[in-house]
């Protein structure tokens, strides 16, 4: 049986591993098809609303439990390298027994509240709750929060060295760390993960993760379980003591598949070989069975999540939850900014884009112009951290690329091909001529038409050989190389916002080349 | 002029600058550097790039006139857009591809390529298919899409822009060739050697708010002149400049233009743009405003051009 935790750990080390490098991956090195890995995340596959992976993903956990949180969810690898960490520490520092847990009763008031917030919230029209507990969005922007910059510090360096000796290929990037409110958020959610980990191991997926706790209710039937044999058990508590998820029962002979994450630990703890991974009737139930569902009593010692503390979390997730409302208060009293933001293309429009982005910021990392940014309340309070397209220099959405609809787990932003991104308009662009340097100082500039790809932005005769930009709405796509590159951005020259994306008109082009015989120097 | 010569006068300008601004006029004055009063001129047309290159060069006195063994050669052509290279945004792989090799072959120890580009930076190197080239050549592209790249110049002859951050590359070379391509451009008016200019410089946005044409002008009398301006003119950005919108834009015009002065190679192919799409030259006032700094000449009966049809 030791055999299952190590394919288990190579599993999970693969997996985990493979996301992580396409979340850094900032030189575009490995293959964009490497975000098929994502799509077999639960909630982002919700949010295609692919029935065959969900299904599966369903299925997969009532036959096997829920081996997805331990091999398949980035968030719970994540939490088992912390556990590993604290494992490594304790050694050093000589205090294993800090390693021990004992039984934890589950906090079902607290996990099915959770799940119920989210699924009340999402149905009632709001994502906020689910993008802020969603396991793999979490993975994501904390990665890009923390992870990315490290590497990128680290490429920088390396590059440093390696182009003094002549070598170009590691080359300097431009370090844009994510804005102050993502790494406060990020932080946040890294350092409740450390210490919920150190105190309880897997407590986060038995208690705020969604997904955990819906798997959850699957694996209580799973076929196979770790099961404990109780003529064999001689209440050692080794199995209890290493159970990432707490939910051993020695003294009842139970092993709560519900919270279960399926990591083998246990197996080959236990001498005697009472602690079996075997499909449900190989064991009889007198032996071992599922949960009694007589409730568990709160004087567990080992419990701490007092009610209080208990209505301190609820209310917090009610106070998150009536954000959305916040937000459309905000707006009628005109807080928010002078204008919309363009979305990334595919979004859709404001109401479904908020609906099916889990700010992951997939493609706020793997855009390579970084003009995909995450929105504080850009794009309204329930849009925070979902990523918006702010322009600046460098910093426009590229006409040949459609990275980010290619890559999107979620779906949030809908595939399109090259073709059909290139008519998609995100926003509009505006011109106020007073603000313009060739009105208002009279000089040559044009580097709005110069940038722009359709020619939506074109410059026409103005006095004296100046010209002026001129501007075709129709057939603007709202890329925003006028505004980057505006010397007086984004004042003269700016893209408005689509609520809802349209389908720009086609440039009029003929797509033959004239010929021109031309015999001379003509000087 | 020579290398020597060039090298004295920049150590005279960098001793003078210690001293006082007057000195650097003088120095500049005396004729240094002279590049740009070498006036001469080698006009191709009706050949494919690479021929065209050759017996330019070869009208020039070879390319070991300009490239002495073990120096480190830059190359900059205009590589601002992810545009393939019958859509005319970009200099010519093909010619690029060759003067790389040209310049191998007379002894440089290394040959480098770069442009600030408009467009994301890597895109713009594959889909120019410059990179390829360069490569395949056996020289090397190198990155400038970081600030960390620029070294700031000053620009003691310049009227609005006094410095700028060059490419380190550009500053730490031998001998350098300017290759841009030939187009119409929007803002501008044309995009020719001088405009080039800019793909060398790091702070654009400063050039575009405080008159793009005398900035234009003031980044060329960086100190370091190219040993020629390469006018790529095989195929031609004649509208919607200098990106281009589609094939109908390009005209093939199959003609190459290489001069150390730039006011005089930039005026000439405006005149051959003038045959295909009407460009008045006077509003091409980087021209003027680069002549009015010393940095060449606009009448052409002034130099020699030798003029060859393929």
């Amino acid at each position: 049986m030791k055999s299952l935790k190590y394919i288990r750990r190579t599993a999970a080390v693969l997996y985990g591993l493979a996301v992580l490098l396409f979340f850094l991956d900032f030189a575009e090195l490995l293959p964009v098809q490497m975000h098929g890995l994502l799509h077999v995340q639960f909630v982002p596959a919700l949010m295609v609303g692919s029935v065959v992976i969900v299904l599966f993903l369903l299925l997969f956990t009532l036959l096997f439990g829920r081996l997805y949180c331990s091999i398949l969810c980035p968030l719970g690898i994540f939490q088992d390298v912390i556990l590993r960490v604290k494992r490594w520490w304790m050694n050093r520092t000589k205090q294993k027994r800090k390693l021990r847990t004992k039984y934890e009763p589950p906090h079902n008031y607290l996990r099915y509240g959770v799940l119920g917030g989210v699924t009340v919230a999402y149905v009632a029209g709001s994502a906020f709750l689910l993008l802020l507990l969603d396991p793999y969005s979490n993975f994501g922007r904390i990665t890009v929060s923390f992870f990315k910059p490290v590497v990128l510090y680290l490429n920088n360096a390396i590059a440093a060295v390696a182009n003094r000796a002549g070598n170009y290929s590691f080359y300097n990037v431009t370090v844009e760390p994510q804005p102050w409110f993502m790494l406060l958020l990020s932080a946040l959610v890294l350092v409740v993960l450390v210490v919920l980990v150190w105190q309880k191991k897997r407590i986060w997926c038995n208690t705020l993760c969604p997904v955990g706790t819906l798997l959850g209710l699957v694996s209580r039937y799973s076929l196979f379980r770790v099961r404990l044999d109780t003529e064999k058990c001689t209440h050692c508590k080794k199995c209890v003591s290493d159970c990432k998820a707490m939910c051993i029962d020695d003294v009842r002979g139970v092993v709560d598949s519900s919270r279960c994450v399926v990591c083998f630990n246990c197996l080959d703890k236990c001498k005697e070989g009472g602690v079996r991974y075997l499909p449900v009737g190989w064991m009889s139930e007198k032996k071992g069975g599922i949960l009694p569902k007589v409730k568990v009593k709160e004087d567990v010692p080992a419990n701490e999540f007092n009610e209080s503390r208990r209505r301190f979390i609820s209310g917090s997730l009610l106070a998150l939850a009536a954000l959305p409302v916040g937000g459309k208060m905000a707006k009628a009293a005109g807080l928010t900014s002078r204008r919309r933001y363009p979305l990334p293309p595919g979004a859709g429009s404001v109401a479904r884009f908020r609906q099916k982005c889990t700010a992951c910021q997939l493609c706020v990392s793997k855009c390579p112009v970084h003009v995909l940014k995450p929105a504080f309340f850009e794009n309204g309070i329930s849009g925070l951290m979902q990523p918006y397209m702010y322009f600046s220099v460098h910093e426009f959405c590229q006409f040949e690329c459609n990275l980010c609809t290619q890559i999107c787990p979620n779906g949030a932003l809908q595939k399109m091909s090259l073709e059909e991104k290139k008519l998609t308009q995100v926003g509009v662009v505006q011109f106020h001529k007073e603000e313009c340097v060739v009105y208002s100082k009279e000089e040559y500039c044009g580097a709005c038409a110069e940038h722009c790809p359709t020619q939506a932005v074109h410059m026409v005769e103005y006095k004296n050989g100046l010209t002026i930009p001129s501007i075709t709405p129709e057939i603007c796509i709202g890329c925003g190389a006028c505004e980057s590159i505006c010397p007086v951005r984004p004042d003269a020259i700016f893209i408005a916002g689509n609520e809802v994306q349209k389908k720009a008109k086609a440039p009029e082009v003929q797509q033959t080349q004239e010929e021109v015989v031309v015999d001379d120097f003509g000087f | 002029m020579d290398r020597k010569d060039f090298l004295k006068g920049m150590a005279a300008a960098g001793i003078a600058s210690v001293l006082d601004m007057g000195m650097i006029r003088k120095a500049f004055a005396d004729g240094v550097p002279a590049v740009a009063n070498d006036g001469n001129m080698v006009a191709v047309m009706g050949g494919e790039p690479v021929p065209m290159l050759e017996r330019m060069l070869a009208e020039f006195g070879g390319i070991g006139r300009f490239v002495k063994q073990g120096q480190t050669v830059v190359i900059k052509p205009n590589i601002g857009w992810a545009r393939t290279p019958e859509l005319a945004g970009n200099a010519n792989p093909e010619l690029i591809g060759a003067l790389v090799k040209q310049c191998l072959a007379a002894g440089a120890k290394e040959v480098q390529v770069f442009d600030h580009t408009c467009d994301e930076w890597k895109s713009c190197y594959e889909t120019s298919g410059i990179k390829a080239a360069v490569e395949a050549a056996g020289g090397k592209m190198l990155p400038a899409n970081d600030e960390s790249y620029y070294v700031e110049v000053e620009l003691p002859q310049a009227v609005n822009m006094k410095k700028a951050k060059i490419h380190k590359a550009l500053v730490d070379c031998d001998v350098w060739f300017n290759v841009p391509i030939l187009k119409n451009h929007g803002g501008a008016k044309m995009t020719i050697s001088m405009k080039n200019y800019m793909g060398i410089v790091w702070d654009r946005g400063y050039m575009h708010n405080n008159n793009l044409q005398q900035c234009i002008a003031d980044v060329c009398t960086f100190q370091k002149k190219p040993a020629l301006n390469i006018v790529d003119a095989y195929r031609v950005l004649k509208q919607n400049g200098p990106r281009g919108k589609s094939i109908e834009d390009v005209a093939v015009m199959k003609g190459l233009f290489a001069s150390p002065d730039p006011i005089a190679v930039d005026t000439a192919a405006v005149k051959f743009f003038n045959q295909v799409q009407e460009m008045d030259l006077a509003t091409v006032s980087h021209i003027a405003l680069g002549e009015k700094l010393n940095l060449g000449t606009s009448d052409l009966s002034k130099i020699e051009i030798k003029r060859i049809k393929m």
